[in-house]
């Protein structure tokens, strides 16, 4: 479905970020895409929906093919149409708006008719029920769990078969990452949506993942089966903060593990 | 007491005017962030176009009109295409220096083809000096003002809150990252913004015209529009109605009872005398944007 093939993105035209990335989303899958701070993981999916624009990033290099059609270098608007949506990290509601009119916002570029918008909106509310009891609120008083489902729906209301999810667990209480999580999964399963999911918090990601890849420094140092990445020792170490005896380490020694031992570089 | 309310009235209206101007330079801050400081060549373009197609072509006031909203239109939409769109995203300096030459560029065009002459509307009016209500004379033209001001406003706040248009400039407005993000045409909404500031200051340039003629003292009228923008904080709605009521009103009043006193400049000056004692107390204006915050 989704092919990105061993792509260069520099900003502003000097700062090298991406350097050569390969990734696959086959249709129907759900795909990790993990890595620490600073990484390139929101590079790696900006690239993907033509987002790089706003900050003056491109793709140099290599190629990115949805369906067999290159995508890099289209604008935002004709990849939205073609059926991907990027979930942007921070959880960028406009808080200007009541929940309802960021739903609608998220429609917009399909201009679809009033029954449409309203059986949209419906499906969004029957995966995120909170949302419908909150729909004429302001959306910038929501909590930020509500913030991050309002988000998730606002994506699902333009059609997308693939879903590229940044950091949707950032910030939020582990039974909210749990349920958020638990209805990414139901969108796969139910509505048949690809996903290409982002996370430094490797567990939530790897659960339900089918596959994974793990980025370091613009680079794919590792990529497997979800369910090898969670049991893999290192990614334990690095991204899950256990060792073998399962207690938590703490962030200095990870740090200093970390200094040690790369796997690249 | 009579004088008093008059001059409310008429300090009503004309802030209501005033009001319409600097909501186009509200509509295109808050879509595009460029500062509109071209108001004043845009007015008069506006107004001499009206006349052109009122009194050179004579055509009846609804069609010539309706030819005037058409070219208001496109000339909104070129300003946009041609001017504008290369500056996205450049500092705001750029659209500063840009909209001052877009100023002149409309005022040399109407010394060009007018000659800058001052010329007079038709007078549309039923011909009755002033209407009385409650013993009160009003002059006809200020109900209309009145009138047309409030309906521009209201179709104006329902097409934002009820279009997907309007939703669309909002949300480019709050976010344009999201907006790029969710696949809104950003391009349209900016020619949109552009198109209804013109609509709206045609809509000025034909109740000022009407009002003191047709002449290059439009050009003070485009920058009571930005001086009442800035004041209601340039990104408020509410604030700029507020703001253009309390310049028509001070006006009004020091027009009334201080030009005797102070000479006939008084009341071309308040505005800026308003503007003065606001920024020392308000920098952000009246109403500065309220932004959500959330721990
Ligand atoms: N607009 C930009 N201009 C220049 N450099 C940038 C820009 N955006 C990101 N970078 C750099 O690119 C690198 C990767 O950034 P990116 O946001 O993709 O990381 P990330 O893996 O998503 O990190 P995080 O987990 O913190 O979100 C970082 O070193 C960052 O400094
Ligand atoms: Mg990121």
């Amino acid at each position: 479905m989704l092919v990105l093939n061993n792509i260069e993105v520099k900003y502003q035209n000097i700062i090298l970020v991406l350097r050569g990335v390969t990734i696959e989303v086959p249709e129907g899958k759900i795909v990790s895409l993990l890595g620490a701070n600073g990484a390139g993981k929101s590079t790696t999916l900006k690239a993907i929906s033509g987002m790089l624009y706003p900050d003056e990033g491109k793709v140099t290099d290599g190629s990115i093919e949805y369906n067999g059609i290159r995508i890099d270098g289209l604008r935002t608007k004709a990849i939205v149409d073609m059926g991907i949506v990027q979930i942007m990290e921070g959880r960028r509601t406009l808080e200007q708006l009541t929940v309802q009119e960021n739903l609608i916002a998220g429609a917009i570029g399909r201009n679809p008719t009033r029954g449409e918008l309203k059986k949209d909106m419906d499906r969004v509310y029957s995966f995120f029920p909170g949302l419908k009891d909150a729909k004429n609120q302001t959306s910038g008083y929501l909590s930020g769990g509500e913030q991050q489902q309002l988000v998730v729906g606002r994506g699902l209301m333009s059609h997308p078969k693939l879903m590229l999810l940044d950091e949707a667990s950032l910030g939020l209480a582990p039974l909210l990452v749990k349920e958020i999580y638990a209805i990414i999964e139901r969108l796969n399963k139910e509505e048949n949506i690809s996903l290409l999911v982002v996370e430094q918090n490797a567990q939530a990601a790897l659960n339900i993942a089918d596959y994974g890849y793990v980025m370091e420094n613009g680079r794919i140092v590792l990529d497997d089966t979800g369910l090898n990445l969670l049991a893999n020792e290192d990614i334990k170490e690095f991204y899950m903060g256990l060792t073998q005896v399962g207690e938590k380490k703490s962030y200095k020694t990870i740090k200093h593990y970390k200094r040690r031992k790369r796997w690249l570089g | 007491m009579s004088t008093f309310i008059q001059l409310m009235i008429s300090g009503v209206a004309i802030g209501l005017i005033y009001a319409l101007a600097a909501l186009g330079v509200v509509v295109v801050y808050k879509s595009t962030k460029v500062l509109n400081l071209a108001p004043g060549g845009l007015l008069l373009i506006c107004a001499y176009i009206a006349w052109t197609f009122l009194v050179r072509v004579n055509l009846p006031i609804p069609i010539a009109l309706g030819l005037a909203v058409i070219l208001a239109v496109i000339i909104g939409w070129v300003v946009e295409r041609v001017a504008l769109r290369p500056l996205i995203g450049q500092p705001i300096l750029a659209s500063i220096i840009l909209t001052n030459m877009i100023w002149f560029f409309f005022r040399g065009t109407t010394f060009l083809f007018w000659g800058g002459n001052p010329r007079m509307f038709p007078s549309w009016l039923s011909g009755r000096p002033t209407i009385n209500i409650y013993g009160i004379g009003i002059p006809e033209i200020m109900i209309w003002c009145i009138i047309v001001s409030i309906l521009s406003i209201t179709a104006l706040v329902i097409y934002f809150k009820f279009t997907r248009s309007g939703l669309a400039m909002r949300v480019t407005a709050e976010d344009v990252v999201v907006a790029e993000n969710l696949g809104i045409n950003i391009t349209r909404v900016y020619s949109y913004t552009w198109v209804i500031c013109l609509l709206l200051f045609l809509i000025t340039a034909f109740f000022v015209g009407s009002i003191q003629g047709i002449s290059q003292d439009l050009d003070f009228i485009g920058v009571y529009g930005v001086i009442v923008a800035l004041l209601g904080g340039l990104e408020s709605f509410p604030g700029a109605i507020i703001a253009g009521l309390v310049i028509g009103i001070v006006q009004s009043l020091t027009g009334g009872y201080l030009a005797g006193v102070l000479g006939g400049g008084i009341a071309e000056t308040t505005p800026f005398i308003v503007m003065f004692l606001v920024s020392f107390f308000r920098p952000y204006g009246f109403f500065g944007l309220e932004r959500i915050e959330r721990i």
